[in-house]
């Protein structure tokens, strides 16, 4: 066992380097680059671009620059970024504190209740229940994300009103438009602005959008595939023996089809994880999330290579650990398989 | 019940609490420190105390709720200081903070802000040669920390950018300053090495000696972020990455505690134009910057909101390349053309054929007008007729240039045209920013007017970032690989820097002057590059404006630009918000100590 | 008997109905509908459904309906393209590290570790901008279109590999493969004739929510703004075009885009549901 470990933590440098030479490549493919920000401006004369990028040392040739950046990062130096000026480390901390809160709660609330309806959902096969779950597995699914995420602003930001404020009840907005309506659910952000210390509750409101937008996307995917591994376990020769042994419908259920079923869910579930770090683009675009997904989709179209290199190859990491802790959960629920 | 089921239940559940309680444990330690530094935030608390003073049987009551506006950005700046920022957002932000010793205001005239007066030849406080220029800053002035304002900061200011390790990027101008001497705290002698023209756009900003003195590299200051320090009416409070900008009063500006009228400004970083439009309807933002004309109409229908809009320095414009798109930034554009543009005949038949007039009407819905010529507002606006809308003349000239449809697609082909290979069709692409609604319909609009005169125009949008890429990035722009682009862009209060980076045949991005330049479409015109010569180097304001009509009327002829429509600032506030006043030279946060809210 | 059984499914039935509908008004709209679906009509813009336009007009005029069925004609080629694309990979690259086992299995396996260990958003991204800079026809085709199925293709070949090497590993020791191999067969012979035909199942119900998947992440790339140009319509762009549109009350413009992709993959996943059922060996009946 410590060998296997061992054999797959040794395999996981190479591939490491090779990531992050091929990422540093295709960075510096792209046009664009840190300069572009400095190309629209004009109070730059060309004479200070020229300068700049000297600066940067965007003159200097592409594997200098990696070998620069490797040769920083082997001593767990992760440099500055390019656009703020500002450590590496410092920008991807401000962010994963609150890429980790809005994904795990999502996540939480989508495996709560998508193991449930999948496995309820396997045992009454073709019930009324099962199709009904089916149908909203799929919708799930079919839902374009970003779209779902501007029709609920809409309804519940633009439309509706809070029923309790003071001066107008329940109203489409929409048709009735006032000037000190409150919006039913905040539109985006974390917590209420210009408050200095939200409450609990205020946090909960500021969440319950983007929650459902994410959830709504996992849910279904989660469902199909719990329904479909019990399915594949309750037709197995074991569960027929337990049940010919008399055992009760409820102990067949709990202690041999789920147990068996969730060995590779739980295997889906930690090679999903570490998306987790990495947060949610879309959903971080339309409410205003400051997380993992818009840092790194702003340092992208920057060029700003050392916040890319770091963001990326902190995912790469948690990927390959994630795969690991994954393989090894799977010998652990499942006896039939043993590493060595 | 089995073990494995209940750990599950336990474990998700437990996430969830964690989680929900970690950002309340996540927060404090990065808002600790951030407050830390900057001990006057805590005055926010107490600021309603003396402005309540005069009435004090209702002061114990309740003090009054602060007077807080969002401003909404969906640009998030990434650093604040003047000299190294590079975006508009930046400077957004920072104008609150710091100031400099003139501004312009919206009529694009300069006025004093620290400084007592604006130097002129008339007021003497310019030499009749314009290479000496005296400033005298107004008794009293503090940074926001309580130390003296002095000369001595804006000698600082001008060392500090033109030291080379400093990372300052914006230095023009100071480098052509000789000298300045502070004799008193309250002068400021200028001596600039020759002419400049633009000398009053120097110092709009002025850098704190006292906090930021020791190390040379700009890049690494405090001040950039939280650390930013100024004498305007608010200070910086903190900044929660990705989310928001806190600023509070400075209780040490001038006009405290009569000015600023509001409490807090708080900059809400919004991802998008769309969502900022949705936030602002529903009023969970107060005022929201920079939208397009064709955005007018629909907040015009409603009440709660306030449509702010002034013409401005902008115009959207097509670049036609003058050289062949298929070589690398080629320095001779005269010998290798571009085989359908070269032709004057084709560029002007583009003219003809597009009916700006219909753009305007329907896409803007005639809230603006079309476009003739690159200086459309201020001192030095060029007067040039607008286009005619003529697709017979279009097609007669494209007839005479050689190309027609033979083949019978809809599409002219060269035959017996000047630069084309034979049977080359007349086929270009056309490009500007992606997920850009207005742009799109023009351009699809566009598309239709050009099939009408048998030209087939073909549409390639790229990100922002792509398209204004730099040259050590390869970007197509700078190299000189395209056909035809479209996008805005603004000349500012003096415009000898951008009539002269874009228009003169000096400025084309080569390999030789390492990508300098932003005559991208590779315009050779001797008059024009003369023009602009003669303006840069002489103060005499008539004279400028002369010069700057020369090479407008060359543009008009020779069409490297083909301006289809004047650009407005609009920015939406909320009915309840007051004091807002658009500034189309500058940033909208010019008079931010006049803002308050009903 | 296969489908027999998938006749009994009747979602999948109404899925494949629906899908057979959306084909043939993307195959027949330009001789059913008597509008263009690029040419402007800016007297008309943003017209309501109505008896002229059942499904409204757009910002510039032109009929809904109309730039739907030709965006159909886009769009589900760009879900069958890629798709055709990625299983096409991933079957070589799964069947041959089955196959082959040892060195040519760990290096295909590091191989698709690399892949997944890259965020997809950022191949999405960089992969889109270095299409533009190649100037291969093919690719820009169509506003772009080949170019995306390309891209999405190149993205979706990982799971598919995955499955087909698992398959391969169990099946490479049954008997037949054993004879086959005795007889002196050749590995492409034993590999496609042999026991990609056994793997076949999985392999269709993988594809067909690739499918599904894919037309979803057209419309996510245009949203980012990589998508297919203008004036070429997909239910992508036509989606993130409208953006704006459905906040001033035009819902349209949002719906009916939605409401397209929503019932294909809707369907396509009830198909996928019916095939699983009715190839399904194992299946009591």
């Amino acid at each position: 066992m410590t060998h296997y470990i061992l054999r797959r933590l040794i395999y996981a440098v190479p591939l490491l380097i090779l990531i992050s030479i091929i990422v540093f490549f295709l960075i510096s493919l792209a046009p664009g680059g840190p300069m572009a920000a400095f190309e629209e401006n004009p109070n730059l004369t060309p004479e200070d671009i020229v300068r700049l990028e000297e600066e940067f040392g965007l003159n200097q040739p592409i594997y200098v620059r990696y070998w620069k950046w490797a040769k920083r990062i082997v001593v767990g130096d992760w440099g500055y970024s390019n656009v703020t000026h500002r450590p590496v480390l410092e920008e991807i901390g401000h962010r994963l504190p609150n890429t980790l809160q809005l994904m795990l709660v999502a996540f939480s609330i989508t495996l709560l209740i998508s193991i449930p309806i999948g496995l309820y959902s396997a045992l009454h096969q073709y019930s009324l229940f099962d199709h009904v779950a089916t149908f909203f597995a799929f919708v799930g699914q079919a839902i374009p994300i970003f779209w779902f995420g501007l029709i609920l602003i809409i309804i519940f930001n633009v439309w509706l009103n809070n029923p309790v404020s003071p001066h107008h009840g329940f109203a489409w907005s929409h048709f009735t438009q006032c000037a000190d309506c409150k919006p039913l659910l905040p539109g985006g952000g974390m917590a209420p602005y210009g408050v200095d210390d939200p409450t609990l509750g205020q946090r909960i409101q500021h969440m319950i959008l983007p929650v459902t937008m994410l959830a709504m996307f996992g849910m279904g995917a989660y469902t199909r595939y719990m329904r479909g591994q019990t399915l594949e376990v309750i037709y197995q020769d074991y569960i027929r023996t337990a049940r010919s042994k008399g055992l009760s419908e409820r102990m067949v259920v709990m202690r041999h089809a789920f147990k068996n079923a969730l060995a590779p869910v739980v295997t889906i579930i930690a090679l999903d994880l570490p998306g987790l770090f990495g947060g949610a683009l879309f959903t971080e675009t339309i409410f205003s999330w400051p997380g993992m997904g818009r840092l790194f989709y702003r340092s992208a179209q920057r060029g700003d290579y050392p916040l890319l290199m770091g963001i990326v190859m902190i995912n790469a990491v948690l990927i390959i650990a994630f795969n690991l802790l994954a393989d090894l959960s799977y010998a652990y629920l499942d006896p039939r398989i043993r590493y060595d | 019940m089995s073990k494995i089921i209940r750990t599950l239940l336990v474990l998700t559940l437990l996430t969830v609490i964690i989680a929900v309680a970690g950002c309340s444990s996540s927060q404090q330690p990065a808002e600790k420190p951030a407050a830390a530094p900057t001990e006057a935030p805590s005055a926010t608390e107490a600021a309603p105390a003396p402005t309540e003073a005069p009435t004090p049987t209702e002061a114990p009551a309740k003090p009054a709720e602060p007077t807080t506006i969002i401003y909404g950005l969906y640009q998030e700046p990434d650093v604040l200081n003047p000299f190294i920022a590079s975006q508009y957002a930046a400077d957004e932000v920072s104008k609150m903070v710091v100031e400099g010793l003139v501004d312009v205001d919206p009529d694009g005239n300069f006025y004093p802000v620290l400084a007592e007066e604006v130097p002129t030849i008339e007021n003497g406080l310019v030499s009749e040669d314009g290479l000496n220029v005296t400033y005298h800053i107004k008794k009293d002035i503090v940074w926001s920390d309580g130390e003296p304002f002095t000369c001595d900061d804006v000698k600082y200011t001008w060392e500090i950018v033109t030291t080379p390790e400093s990372g300052a990027v914006n230095t023009s101008g100071y480098d052509q300053i000789e000298s300045i001497t502070c004799d008193d705290p309250n002068t400021v002698q200028i001596k600039f090495k020759k002419f400049y023209a633009p000398y009053l756009t120097l110092f709009d900003s002025v850098l704190p000696k006292h906090a930021t003195e020791g190390s040379t590299d700009m890049t690494t200051w405090d001040y950039n972020t939280t650390g930013l320090l100024g004498t305007g009416p608010f200070v910086l409070k903190d900044w929660e990455s990705g989310d928001h900008i806190t600023l509070v009063k400075n209780e040490n500006y001038r006009d405290y505690p009569d000015l600023p009228k509001a409490d807090q400004i708080i900059v809400r970083i919004i991802p998008s134009r769309e969502v900022g439009k949705a936030l602002i309807t529903s009023g969970e933002i107060d005022i929201l910057w920079d939208l397009s004309e064709a955005d007018v109409p629909e907040f015009e229908e409603n009440p709660d909101v306030v449509v702010n809009k002034r013409p401005g320095p902008g115009t959207e414009r097509l670049l036609l390349n003058l050289a062949d798109p298929t070589l690398d930034a080629t320095d001779d554009p005269l010998n290798h053309p571009h085989p359908l543009l070269a032709d004057l005949r084709v560029r002007e038949a583009i003219q003809y054929g597009i009916d700006k007039q219909l753009i305007v009407d329907e896409l803007l819905y005639g809230a603006t007008v079309v476009g003739t010529s690159e200086l459309s507002i201020g001192w030095a606006k060029c007067d040039i007729p607008p286009s005619e809308f003529n697709p017979d003349k279009a097609k007669e000239l494209l007839d005479e240039a050689g190309f027609k449809d033979e083949d019978g697609d809809g599409v002219r082909e060269c035959h017996g045209c000047k630069y084309a290979e034979e049977g080359t069709p007349l086929k270009l692409k056309i490009q500007s920013t992606s997920g850009n609604q207005l742009r799109e319909e023009t351009e699809q609009l566009l598309v239709e007017m050009m099939k009408n005169i048998g030209i087939e125009f073909y549409i390639e949008n790229v990100p922002s970032s792509e398209l204004f890429g730099s040259w050590s990035s390869g970007a197509f722009r700078k190299h000189g690989n395209f056909d035809i682009l479209m996008y805005t862009t603004s000349d500012k209060i003096d415009p000898q820097s951008h009539m002269k980076g874009y228009f003169h045949k000096d400025s084309i991005p080569t390999e030789a002057n390492n990508g300098k330049g932003f005559n991208y479409v590779r315009w050779i015109n001797d008059r024009a590059s003369e023009a602009l010569d003669k303006a840069g180097s002489t103060p005499n304001l008539d004279e400028r404006k002369a010069q700057y009509q020369i090479a407008c009327e060359e543009i008009a002829h020779d069409i490297p630009h083909l301006y289809l429509y004047d650009r407005s600032e609009i920015d939406l506030t909320r009915s309840n918000i007051k004091g807002f006043k658009v500034n189309p030279w500058g940033r909208q946060t010019w008079n931010v100590e006049e803002w308050d809210k009903e | 008997m296969a489908w027999q059984q998938f006749k009994h499914h009747q979602m999948a039935m109404v899925g494949s109905a629906i899908l057979a509908i959306l084909l043939l008004g993307a195959i027949f709209v330009s001789f059913i509908s008597p509008y263009s679906p690029t040419d402007s009509s800016l007297r008309e813009r943003r017209d309501p459904p109505s008896i002229q336009h059942p499904m409204g007009t757009d910002t510039l005029g032109r009929d809904l309906m109309t730039r739907i069925f030709y965006g159909g004609r886009i769009s589900l080629a760009i879900g069958l393209g890629a798709t055709i694309l990625g299983v096409s990979i991933g079957v070589i690259i799964g069947s041959m590290a089955g196959y082959y086992g040892g060195k040519v299995d760990e290096a295909l396996m590091r191989l698709t570790d690399l892949f997944l260990s890259l965020p997809r958003i950022f191949l999405l991204i960089i992969m889109a901008i270095l299409l533009r800079e190649v100037d291969v026809p093919i690719l820009k085709a169509n506003g772009d279109m080949g170019g995306i199925i390309l891209i999405l293709g190149l993205l979706s070949w990982t799971s598919v590999a995955r499955l087909v090497r698992g398959q391969f590993l169990s099946l490479k020791e049954k008997e037949f493969v054993e004879s086959a191999r005795a007889i002196g067969a050749s590995p492409s012979r034993i590999i496609f004739k042999h026991i990609l035909p056994n793997t076949a199942t999985p392999i269709i119900v993988a594809a067909t929510l690739l499918v599904a998947r894919n037309i979803i992440s057209e419309s996510g790339l245009s949203f980012l703004g990589f998508g297919v140009q203008p004036p070429t319509p997909t239910w992508g762009n036509m989606l993130n075009a409208a953006q704006d549109e459905m906040r001033k009350g035009n819902w349209w413009m949002a719906f009916f885009p939605g409401l397209m992709i929503f019932l294909t993959v809707i369907s396509i996943n009830y198909i996928g549901d019916g095939l699983r059922d009715a190839l399904d060996p194992r299946k009591v009946k």
